[in-house]
């Protein structure tokens, strides 16, 4: 027979000043195999833990439960206690008398009671059919993947490689550097985008620890924290990146005009054999087949002609590597919001309606224009300029009800660049409110309006449209509460954020969940903002939420700290509380194998009889996370979760029902 | 027929090819048939096929394991051995399909056939002809159309008959678990007692298990002594399998069937945030 301790917590006033906690304690007394039961005011306190260990020696108690909090609090705690006071920490249990009860019932104080003893009575049936379980443990592959080789993947990469493990940088592009390589200025300091990001780059491709994937995608993902076999598909860039020597003669003499560069958002052509830009990392080019006049026509092979090493690989194929990562971190992102969807302002129809980040590249010192500012109608320099604010932030009918964070100040640093390179030009600014909560944001906003003279209408625009070659801008400034028409020469959308358009494939490989709008959804939203509801992988940057380039670095910084935590460990602690199969009741349907989330069942033939070989379902113990998917899913119930049996969770229904 | 029939068991048994041969013989009750297992190239002479050949004969398959075995197949019959194939139940290479073509058994089904089809079968036993039937529903929108107070009523009039025999699940070709919910014990998923509640919780649970496996194939509604109307829940489950996931159980050997999978985006259903 089971010997039981019951320890009621008070929680100070928390529990006890809505729950009377002596008749519970003294209920518990009368329940089968109870032989102990105490209320004390702090169970968690150095004394309460104390009293627990005391009492399991003096009563020889073989299994307890605690009456107090929520076990996401102090479950651990309690567990611990059982440890030290010579138990299997698995033989105790926690009755959430607190979230459950005393704080939603503080109004019927007689209820509430009623109802701690009948969750209490719930755990005491539960613990009863307890066993005792032994922690096992995994080994970690020292060895990080960061997928993305934006500034968050290559600072996250360079902090975890400085400690000296392993990382491999995944980028689907030509070359890293992500968003960042592509900005003009940063805010609120005004200091060249390029100038502090390309030795940061270089940084991570000459680390040691550190190599660099490009043009390269995950396509599977299998295992778990600490052991990830990863699937990474380089696709063929039609370019022996060991014989180029990155003299760009092919991409000089390239005569394919077919594609728009994705690096100058389309705003100029690019060669079919290509580096995205100039201080590209890797600085090797790569053939667009699609654009390559060799690969649609079956002629030119001009590249092939006139390099001089001959690098040229036209017969390449893709590549599929696997291999195997401790941990991960997810770092793909932002893409900006599309402005089709806003039909009024004529994105699209009108050439000199552009994007925030086509303008980025047109004020570029080595964008296309190498930074003079032209229309893309006719060339002219633009006399008048208009910015529209929240293209995509903080429009609910646009299904974008947030607010992207760098909107407003981008906005205004683009503003100020052009009143710098151009001081005659009139700036306008339609916003609904100005968001600066940084450092040295607001003042930055106030140098723009009063010393640069850009000028700030409350208000969103109606419509914009064609007179000649000008934009007439209408909108409304609600300050002055009056109809405004400006004549612009050039309109820039400050598009809000959003997540990269594969982010959701990327983050149903790995089951990390994701909000509505595709964002990574982190492990909660105060305390575990780097970490995910899968162990083992990390969010930085803006995959997670739309963050300016600081906090971006700092998230990757944190993310770096996690994986080092995990990578600190020979080996790690995995918790017992798997599912396992009865191979004599189990059919071989094969429905668990096909339900499990984690890979985590195996089909084997095994004998389970003298003789009998049977097709049966096994569980990987250091794969499995105890969700209990199969046990649901198995029609026999032949698969069952150490501490969550079917006998323990139907004791409990059991004892609530009755 | 017949004699075709015979003659490929006897070839079958007599070059080891098979096992067992499963099929039909003549009961002893004049005009009635019942299943028949042998392994004798001399028994195929008893084999029959007439209008009495009314039992899924795809039920034995799964007790066959390591054995080879040919099997006798109606056009309906066969969805239920593709879905036992498709669950691992037995292996495609361990069973010959002798499909005959049927048209039409003592059967309540047979009425709306549009089954009898011998797609993928090893053997051909007559012609399969163009029936001309067609798909029915109008019993099951029927029965939709219906309150949920009425529906009730009706369910708890049907299951006050119920014995418990277990009959339905016994002759079920997809409830194949060698250890059936319905009998075990710590815990007792269900209660032995035989009252209108539990008998409902039973073929509840046993229709939740079987959906989008059952292949309407009506054994169960046949084999109940006290004659509850199961297929009208095995045709909705048919309908609704097709209509949310697209699904038609036992129409090939290799998809899953839907409540064992996993979409993020079920077209049929619609999301709710």
């Amino acid at each position: 027979m089971a010997r039981i301790g019951v320890f009621v917590c008070h929680c100070g006033t928390n529990i006890a000043g809505v729950v009377d906690v002596k008749r519970v304690a003294e209920y518990a007394l009368t329940l089968p195999g109870v032989k102990y039961a105490i209320d004390y005011k702090y169970m968690c306190s150095d004394p309460g833990q104390n009293a627990i260990i005391e009492a399991v020696k003096e009563h020889k108690l073989d299994r307890i439960v605690v009456t107090a909090c929520s076990p996401r609090m102090h479950e651990g705690t309690f567990r611990k206690a059982a440890e030290r006071s010579g138990i299997n920490q698995y033989m105790s249990e926690m009755a959430n008398v607190r979230e459950h009860d005393s704080w939603v019932h503080s109004d019927d104080k007689e209820a509430a009671t009623l109802k701690a003893m009948k969750l209490m009575e719930m755990s005491v049936a539960k613990v009863r059919r307890s066993e005792a379980l032994s922690k096992m443990y995994a080994t970690v592959e020292k060895r990080a993947l960061v997928i993305g080789g934006g500034i968050a993947g290559i600072q996250a990469a360079l902090d975890i490689a400085e400690a000296g493990h392993k990382v491999v940088i995944v980028e689907k592009d030509p070359s890293i550097g992500g968003r960042m390589a592509q900005l003009d200025k940063t805010f609120p300091t005004l200091d060249c985008s390029a100038c502090i990001l390309t030795p940061k780059m270089v940084a991570a491709s000459q680390h040691p620890n550190i190599e660099l994937r490009v043009y390269s995608e995950v396509v599977e993902v299998n295992g778990y924290v600490g052991n990830f076999d990863i699937k990474i598909k380089k696709k063929a860039s039609s370019v022996d990146n060991k014989k180029c020597i990155s003299c760009g003669v092919c991409t000089l003499k390239c005569p394919s005009k077919r594609a728009q560069s994705e690096f100058d958002e389309k705003i100029a052509p690019r060669k079919a054999i290509y580096t995205p830009f100039p201080q590209a990392v890797p600085n090797k080019p790569v053939i667009d087949r699609e654009a390559c006049t060799f690969f649609l026509t079956g002629k030119c092979r001009i590249c092939e002609k006139v390099c001089p090493t001959q690098a040229i690989d036209f017969n390449q194929q893709d590549e599929v590597v696997t291999e195997k990562f401790g941990a991960v971190v997810l770092a793909t992102g932002f893409d900006i919001f599309d402005s089709n969807v806003y039909g009024e302002y004529g994105y699209g129809e009108y050439k000199d309606v552009v994007t925030s980040l086509q303008f980025e590249r047109l004020i570029n010192s080595s964008g296309p224009t190498e930074g003079h500012v032209v229309r893309l109608s006719d060339k002219k320099e633009p006399k008048n300029l208009v910015w529209i604010q929240c293209v995509g932030s903080r429009d609910e009918s646009k299904g974008r009800p947030y607010c992207s964070r760098v909107c407003c100040m981008y906005t205004a640093k683009q503003a100020m660049l052009m009143k710098e390179h151009y001081p005659e030009v009139n700036c306008y600014v339609f916003y609904i409110d100005i968001r600066a909560a940084g450092k040295n944001y607001e003042e930055f906003v106030q140098k723009a309006q009063n010393e640069y003279g850009v000028i700030y209408l409350r208000g969103r625009v109606s419509k914009i449209y064609e007179k000649k070659d000008k934009l007439i801008v209408r909108g409304a400034d609600t300050l002055s509460g009056s109809q405004v028409e400006i004549v612009a020469d050039m309109v820039v959308l400050a598009n809000g954020l959003e997540p990269r358009k594969d982010a959701k494939s990327l983050a149903q490989l790995f089951h990390v969940s994701y909000d509505q709008y595709g964002f990574f959804t982190e492990l909660h939203p105060k305390l575990g903002p780097v970490e995910t509801a899968i162990a083992g992988v990390f969010v930085a940057g803006a995959c997670q939420a739309c963050k300016d380039i600081p906090d971006t670095v700092a998230q990757a910084g944190a993310a770096a700290s996690k994986v080092l935590g995990l990578f600190s460990k020979e080996k790690m602690e995995v918790e017992p509380l798997i599912a396992k199969v009865d191979p004599l009741v189990c059919s071989g349907c094969e429905t668990c194998y096909n339900v499990c989330p984690y890979s985590a069942i195996e089909m084997e033939d095994r004998e389970v009889s003298r003789g009998n070989l049977k097709h049966v379902a096994k569980v990987l113990d250091s794969v499995c996370k105890g969700c209990g998917a199969c046990v649901g899913a198995c029609y026999s119930k032949a698969v069952d979760l150490k501490g969550f049996s079917e006998r323990q969770v139907y004791d409990q229904i059991e004892t609530v029902t009755q | 027929m017949e004699k075709e029939m015979q003659e490929i068991a006897k070839k079958l048994l007599a070059e080891k090819k098979v096992d067992w041969v499963i099929g039909y013989e003549n009961s002893f009750e004049p005009g009635a048939s019942r299943p028949v297992f042998m392994n004798k190239p001399e028994d195929a002479v008893k084999l029959v096929f007439n209008k009495s050949c009314v039992n899924n004969l795809a039920v034995y398959l799964p007790k066959i394991k390591k054995q080879k075995a040919a099997v006798v197949a109606k056009g309906c019959d066969l969805r239920s051995v593709r879905e036992i194939i498709k669950e691992h139940q037995i292996l495609r290479e361990n069973v010959v399909i002798i499909g005959v073509a049927c048209e039409g058994v003592e059967s309540s089904k047979c009425s709306t056939c549009t089954e009898n089809k011998l797609d993928g079968v090893d053997f051909t036993v007559g012609t399969v002809k163009d029936l001309g039937r067609k798909e029915d529903m109008s019993d099951i929108e029927k029965f939709e159309e219906l309150s949920s107070k009425e529906k009730e009523a009706f369910w708890n009039k049907e299951f006050e008959r119920c014995i418990r025999c277990y009959a339905c699940r016994n002759v079920c070709p997809v409830c194949y678990c060698p250890d059936c919910f319905a009998n075990r014990l710590m815990p007792e998923y269900l209660n032995k007692v035989v009252n209108t509640a539990e008998n409902k919780v039973f073929q509840q649970i046993r229709m939740q298990h079987v959906f989008g496996r059952c292949t309407d194939c009506r054994a169960c509604e046949e084999a109940c002594p006290v004659g509850i109307k199961l297929s009208l829940l095995t045709k909705k489950m048919s309908k609704d399998a097709k209509k949310l996931f697209n699904y038609e159980s036992g129409k090939d050997t290799d998809s899953r069937p839907p409540l064992s999978t996993f979409k993020v985006d079920e077209e049929g259903i619609a999301e709710i945030m």
